[in-house]
């Protein structure tokens, strides 16, 4: 009877017990690596439809965040301001800019502008604003030093584990009512001294309760 | 041969943004998007129904929500039951309220009016467009109410503030600016 | 003691006659063995479609789809262009304002997010809802934003078949070329066709009509009004007027053929004065006796101490001796009931008589105007007028008149009429059918219809008007007891209708370029009602209370009823008062011993006009459980004569009509009374309710519209799916309804949780809040408000008819109904079943991915992004109130109904299984709200969506940790007990057992 394989078969097996611990080595790793939404969602950079520059307002004006998110300390939603909040200014500065074409439209028409969502949670999850920058979570915590940005770029996950983390442990990310909207804000040496008495204080206890975010 | 291949990949992964942080004007990756996106509206969101393409409307004209009666209308329109400008603050004037003054005096006045009142904020340094002077006698003079109007409906150049502070914050912006008046004047 | 614990052999509990007789039918339904608790089919994959071709197809799409498909949809932010005052994008407002109900009104209160209406509650302050909303109120929302409206003005010109889509302004314009010719010949010729309303602004304009076209006439039809109360009001007092009863005032109260507690008028005030009276705490407390005689069984008739069953058509007869045993003069009535029933109706005389000053006749609006005159007169006798009955002028009423109605479809027929202007309603569809109004409708030149829909009258109309609903039009409404509200609009209309209002101010062309709005017309009435004297102060506290107190009135303030004393009732010599008008009013031939056929409103439909409301329709009948349909209501006893079953198909002849229709055995029917619901068999209702169920309005007759004998039954080949949710989740005999009597005392028998054998270990429960509810048993009347308040609150899916069949309902909080006693002359008992929170959860050790777990506050937390639908959890809840989505049932949410949907919680999508979470939204929200304020959440702060509804306060929820909340209190009753406690499950939610309060003297 004629041998069906080649002698060359008899290396098969071993290949692939070799390439099974190869992926076994090599695909965890990429999944860990790709699947995060530390790859996936960190540095979302949607085209605006107006060029609008936090670096400007914010950095170099020094508007306070507050100036056109006005809701954000009372509302679950910090809100993008209505088209009349840019024309308070732009009414009388660069009337004729071509960058501010559309907002001028949105004001004469009657439509808004449509922004485009940069940090998104999914809809089963709920995030309130107004509850963290109560209890001394700035704005950086999440959206990073907006101040510095030309086009604002989601900096952080803004996944389950990434809440969780500061839910358990929020000892960084707390500060003085004054230094809330400011984006370049970073612990500083007795921060975690800090952090413990104001949390004594303002008796702020994260809940770690899926029932606190899931409705 | 295999250096180069291995460089070539690497290449690619960095000339296709492939690392972590990477910046992309595209949406994320989301192989599982269930329930992401729910047929329900969120704040802000947008309406394929209206013409103006937005969820959020207008409330009707003329209808009165709870807890909106506003028959203070000294507090709410800083005018009095015969349509004159109130004289005095009709809250009482503490250090909360002077503080909480301060801080939305800082957020939503000293762009444009400075943060010592003196009229010439960023808009000053920008453009050289001058707002007014706090300081002004006309200003000292006014009526409480007066100052409030002006925040609440705009004058001049100036647009209103309603939608972004509540009648609370208005008068205590209006106390704040009355610090500022007497301290400077001293 | 023993009287709590309802041993199986203390009261035979049976969930339905199918489950008494265990008959085939439920073998096959629940499987063989009674382990298998769900219907064969219930798990199975959709039909059609087999896993490989399913795979097939799902790679397909992949590969089309490819990687970009994966990629997160881009969303956008669109902000306001300039900003409204007052208004927090996420945070909701509420407004009041009013449903108008007939004659009466409905004050609300409405959540609006930025601007969007999204759910509807009872308003607190109002004296017709005072904080409760029944069914079809709160499902309104899910009309406004109903697909199926009509979007624009269709126009059908003379000759033409079909009609074509056309605008205000051509109507405008036809008006303007009508008006001349009307105006010159006073009217001639012009009818106006309206529901009942008791609206000033209405009541004005009819008025204004009256003096402008003097020759105009305007005609008032309703499918269920309160012309008989009226009618017999006026007989009885000499005068127009309407009684209000104020059942907390009353100790012995006899409901005749009255469904008091639901589908009569002003139902909400009076289920919430019936509980007051029955809030027993200890038995020593003090409780009223409820007895009803009635014909079908109602929920009124199912929460009575006692209940008589007879024919509608011989509960004249009853009264009229019943007046005579109460010392009332008036004629003779041929008694054709058996002795028992004598006995009971002396018995029931006593009792009346013992409570003279607090006791309530009240006749339901079926009966005829002279049982309305005879129940007042009983009053009188009794003492109570102007205490637990008064009278009330109609003011700004516009009330039926089936003469009047008659009438105008002669003058029609003849070409009397020229111009029909209908406002609202569809008569086509919902006038008797001897009337045959469609045909009469052909004759008129000019026709036009004022409808959300284009219905079955639209379609036969040459204008068909879209209107406003209720929450986009302004409008006002009296009360019952005469307190008048606005009704302010919470959102522009949507599709650019127009109101009632608005249609009718423009038929004068008093303003004919800048047209009025509502708002001015509406206005202009007001000036009138509150004065012109700090008018806008006023006005604006109308619209903010949603009522106009007395105090706002001052002295404008409806008078009737408090100065009113006591008129004297003249019964007896009113010809129409003797039974001889009262027995075979049809005049049909139909004698004593024929079957007899009533009408009622659906609790699902009411009278058609809630078609196409799929929540609506998808709710279980109170009694019946049947969803989606109607059915001819028997007795056992009938059913045994004519040798029926329940889905068997009869035809049933009345007069010279028939019906094909199914038929279902109800127990406690009165034998040789069919009972059938109005309100389906629509044809032009929409996408939902077309061909739901059989149309009866074409059995009914204009000469005895609401019951009749001379009906004929016969049973025909072939029978009908009925889908209920009734036989599923059989709870197989065990200890679930306690039921205690006031007389015998009430003790509850508590677990004791130390002595229960315990797997896992407990949680900490021992800090900060933690919920629990409790459901008062005892006042439940099994409305199913709380089902439609849950359903809107959580995003509830609906899953049709063949869904519910396969019992894959969804509602988080379902009501039990059960029977006990004997089939014929059952007493029944409601029970509300939501997820029951249990501290020692047993969904929860099953999970195989922790989407179902504890949260510190006690709550038992659905994490439906974590599920994958293995269902375990569903198979280890005792209770069975899991509820799994078999099917994306929101994934084609039209756009509009996308606005119904709260914000605030998640709307479910395939596979994930999902409950009851005591409204975790709201527990987040005053959670959130008091850490912004610095406090701690107040007791009664977080109401859940099934409490706040609730005409009974039948629900209550709380921290139980704080032993001064009302919940805790609740709890320490000695009726407190959990469902199934010998499980050692630990519910949260725990019941109080039902009292009641039997005259210990009835046979």
């Amino acid at each position: 009877m004629p041998q069906i394989f080649p002698e060359k078969a008899n290396a098969v097996p071993l290949y692939m017990v070799a390439g099974l611990v190869a992926v076994a080595v090599v695909v965890p790793p990429l999944i860990w690596y790709y699947f995060s939404p530390e790859f996936t969602d960190v540095g979302y950079r949607p085209v605006q439809p107006v060029e609008f520059s936090h670096k400007l307002h914010a950095g170099e004006l020094e508007l306070d965040c507050r100036y056109c998110h006005a809701q954000v300390e009372v509302s679950a939603v910090a809100s993008v301001p209505p088209t009349q909040v840019c024309m308070n200014c732009h009414q009388l500065v660069a009337r004729d800019s071509a960058k501010l074409a559309v907002i001028r439209d949105s004001m004469e028409s009657g439509h808004p502008v449509e922004w485009i969502r940069v940090h998104e949670v999914p809809e089963y999850a709920n995030f309130d604003h107004s509850v963290h920058v109560g209890a001394g979570v700035g704005c950086s915590s999440c959206h990073g030093d907006i101040r510095s940005m030309e086009v604002v770029t989601q900096m952080e996950p803004l996944s389950m584990s990434w809440c969780l983390e500061c839910h358990r442990n929020p000892d960084l990310h707390l500060r003085e009512r004054d230094e809330i909207t400011n984006t370049s804000w970073k612990p500083g040496r007795n921060q975690l001294a800090f952090a413990a008495q104001f949390k004594e204080e303002r008796r702020i206890q994260p809940p770690e309760d899926c029932s606190a975010c899931h409705r | 041969m295999r250096t180069k291949l291995l460089a070539l990949v690497a290449v690619l992964v960095v000339a296709t943004g492939c690392w972590r942080g990477a910046t992309s004007p595209r949406p994320p990756w989301h192989p599982n998007p269930n329930m992401d996106n729910q047929p329900k509206y969120r704040p802000q969101a947008a309406s394929a129904f209206f013409y103006d393409g937005a969820t959020m409307r207008l409330p009707v004209e003329g209808t009165v929500a709870r807890g909106e009666l506003h028959e203070d209308t000294a507090f709410y329109t800083g005018l009095d039951e015969r349509g004159q400008l109130v004289a005095q603050i009709p809250i009482e004037v503490d250090d909360a309220l002077l503080e909480r003054g301060r801080e939305r005096y800082g957020i939503y006045c000293a762009p444009c009016h400075h943060q010592r009142g003196n009229g010439k904020g960023v808009l000053w340094d920008r453009a050289q467009i001058q707002s007014a002077d706090l300081h002004e006698e006309r200003l000292r003079s006014a009526p409480d109410g007066q100052i409030f109007d002006v925040i609440t409906n705009g004058l001049g150049l100036m647009s209103g503030y309603k939608y972004p502070i509540p009648p609370a914050d208005r008068w205590a912006i209006v106390a704040y600016v009355r610090r500022l008046q007497s301290e400077a004047g001293s | 003691m023993s009287s709590l614990k309802s041993t199986p052999d203390s009261k035979d509990y049976w969930r339905s006659l199918d489950r008494l007789l265990e008959s085939p039918a439920v073998r096959e339904a629940v499987g063989e063995g009674a382990e298998n608790e769900f219907p064969a089919g219930a798990s199975d994959a959709p039909g059609g479609v087999d896993r490989r071709s399913m795979l097939t197809l799902m790679g397909a799409s992949f590969a089309l789809a490819g990687l970009e498909g994966c990629r997160r949809p881009v969303e956008t932010i669109v902000p306001y262009v300039s900003a409204p005052e007052y208004v927090v994008p996420g945070i909701p407002k509420r407004y009041a304002t009013t449903l108008p109900a007939g004659a009466g009104a409905h004050g609300v209160v409405v959540e609006s997010h930025e601007g969007r209406p999204t759910k509807i509650e009872g308003n607190e302050l109002h004296p017709s809802s005072l904080g409760a909303a029944n069914t079809w109120t709160q499902a309104e929302i899910l009309n406004l934003f109903d697909p199926d409206r009509s979007t624009s003005v269709q126009r059908r010109a003379a000759g033409e078949t079909a009609h074509r889509p056309s605008s205000w302004k051509f109507f405008d314009a036809f008006l303007a070329e009508r008006r001349p010719e009307l105006e010159a010949n006073g009217g001639e010729g012009l009818a106006v066709l309206s529901g009942t309303y008791s609206s000033p602004t209405l009541a004005r304009l009819a008025t204004k009509l009256a003096s402008r076209f003097p020759k105009s006439r305007w005609v008032v039809y309703e499918p269920f009004g309160d012309d008989n109360v009226f009618a017999g009001c006026e007989m009885a007092a000499g005068r127009p007027c309407r009684p209000v009863y104020h059942l907390e005032h009353a100790r012995k109260i006899l409901a005749l053929d009255a469904d008091i507690l639901h589908t009569e008028s002003e139902s909400l005030a009076a289920a919430r004065g019936f509980a007051a009276g029955r809030k027993a705490a200890t038995p020593d407390d003090d409780m009223n006796r409820l007895y009803v005689v009635e014909s079908a069984l109602s929920l009124t008739g199912s929460v009575a101490d006692h209940r008589v069953r007879l024919r509608s058509r011989e509960i004249g007869a009853f009264a009229t001796a019943l007046a005579r045993e109460l010392g009332v003069e008036a004629a003779a009535g041929e008694a054709t009931w058996p002795d028992a029933v004598d006995a009971k109706l002396k018995l029931l005389a006593a009792d009346l008589a013992a409570s003279t000053g607090e006791a309530l006749v009240v006749a339901g609006r079926r009966q005829p105007p002279a049982v309305h005159a005879l129940a007042l007169a009983m009053n009188q006798a009794l003492g109570a007028l102007g205490r637990t009955v008064t009278l009330h002028d109609l003011e700004d009423a516009g009330t039926g008149d089936s003469q009047a109605v008659a009438d105008l479809v002669g003058g029609m027929r003849e070409g009397a009429v020229t111009t029909l202007l209908i406002l609202g309603g569809n008569p086509v569809y919902t006038m008797p059918a001897d009337l045959d109004f469609g045909a009469a409708l052909a004759s008129v030149e000019h026709t036009i219809h004022l409808s959300g829909y284009l219905d079955e009258t639209s379609q036969q109309v040459a204008w068909h008007l879209p209107e406003t609903h209720f929450l986009e039009a302004w409008g006002d409404a009296r009360a019952a007891g005469g307190s008048p509200s606005v009704v302010q609009p919470l959102i522009a209309p949507l599709h650019g209708g127009r109101s009632a209002v608005e249609v009718l101010d423009r038929l004068f062309g008093d303003t004919p370029d800048a047209a009025r709005s509502g708002y001015d017309v509406v206005r202009e009435t007001w000036l009138e009602v509150l004065g012109a004297g700090d008018f806008e102060r006023k006005w604006r506290r109308v619209l903010h209370d949603g009522v106009a107190t007395d105090e706002v009135l001052g002295d404008r303030a409806p008078a009737a009823g408090r100065a009113e004393g006591a008129p004297t009732i003249r019964v007896g010599e009113s010809p129409a008062a003797g039974p001889g008008a009262m027995d075979d009013s049809s005049g049909a031939g139909a004698g004593s011993d024929t079957l007899e056929l009533t009408f009622h409103p659906s609790l699902a439909t009411w009278d058609g006009r809630f078609a196409n409301n799929a929540w609506l329709q998808e709710l279980p009948d109170a009694l019946t459980k049947i969803t989606w349909d109607n059915a001819a209501l028997i007795s056992p006893a009938t059913a045994e004569q004519f040798d029926l079953a329940s889905g068997d198909l009869v035809t049933l002849g009345y007069r010279d009509r028939t019906l094909d229709v199914p038929v279902f055995v109800l127990p406690g029917q009165a034998d040789g009374s069919v009972a059938l619901a109005l309100g389906y068999g629509r044809t032009a209702a929409g996408r939902v309710g077309d061909g739901v169920g059989v149309n009866a309005y074409l059995l009914r007759h204009s000469a005895a519209p609401d019951f009749d004998g001379g009906l004929s039954l016969t049973k025909i080949k072939g029978s009908y799916e009925l889908c209920q949710t009734q036989e599923h989740w059989d709870m197989e005999g065990r200890d679930l309804v306690r039921e205690a009597t006031l007389a015998a005392g009430f003790a509850g028998e508590k677990l004791d949780p130390e002595k229960s054998h315990q797997l896992f270990p407990s949680h900490d429960y021992s800090q900060g809040p933690q919920w629990g509810l409790a459901i008062d048993l005892g006042s439940c009347i099994g409305c199913n408000a709380c089902v439609v308040a849950c359903q809107s609150e959580n995003n509830i899916p609906v899953v049709g008819k063949e869904q519910v069949g396969r019992g894959r309902e969804m509602h988080w909080l379902r009501i039990d109904r059960y029977f006990s006693g004997t089939p014929d002359d059952p007493e029944v008992a409601f029970q509300p079943v939501p997820c029951m929170h249990c501290e020692n959860a047993p969904c929860e050790q099953v999970c195989p991915v922790a989407a179902t777990v504890h949260d510190r506050d006690g709550l038992n937390a659905m994490v439906y992004n974590r599920c994958i639908g293995t269902r375990y959890c569903s198979n280890n809840c005792p209770y069975k109130v899991r509820r799994f989505n078999f099917f994306n049932y929101t994934k084609d949410t039209p756009e509009l109904m996308k606005m119904a949907m709260n914000p605030d919680v998640t709307v479910r999508s395939r596979g994930v299984m999902e409950k009851c979470t005591y409204c975790v939204q709201r527990i987040s929200e005053a959670r959130i709200a008091g850490k912004r304020q610095g406090r701690e959440i107040a007791d009664g702060e977080i109401k859940t969506a099934c409490q706040q509804t609730c005409p009974t306060e039948a629900i209550v929820f709380g921290d139980i940790r704080d032993p001064e909340s009302e919940v805790s209190r609740w709890k320490a009753s000695d009726r407190d007990y959990v469902l199934l406690g010998e499980l050692n499950n630990r519910p949260r939610t725990s019941y109080l057992a039902r009292v009641r309060n039997p005259n210990p003297e009835w046979v």
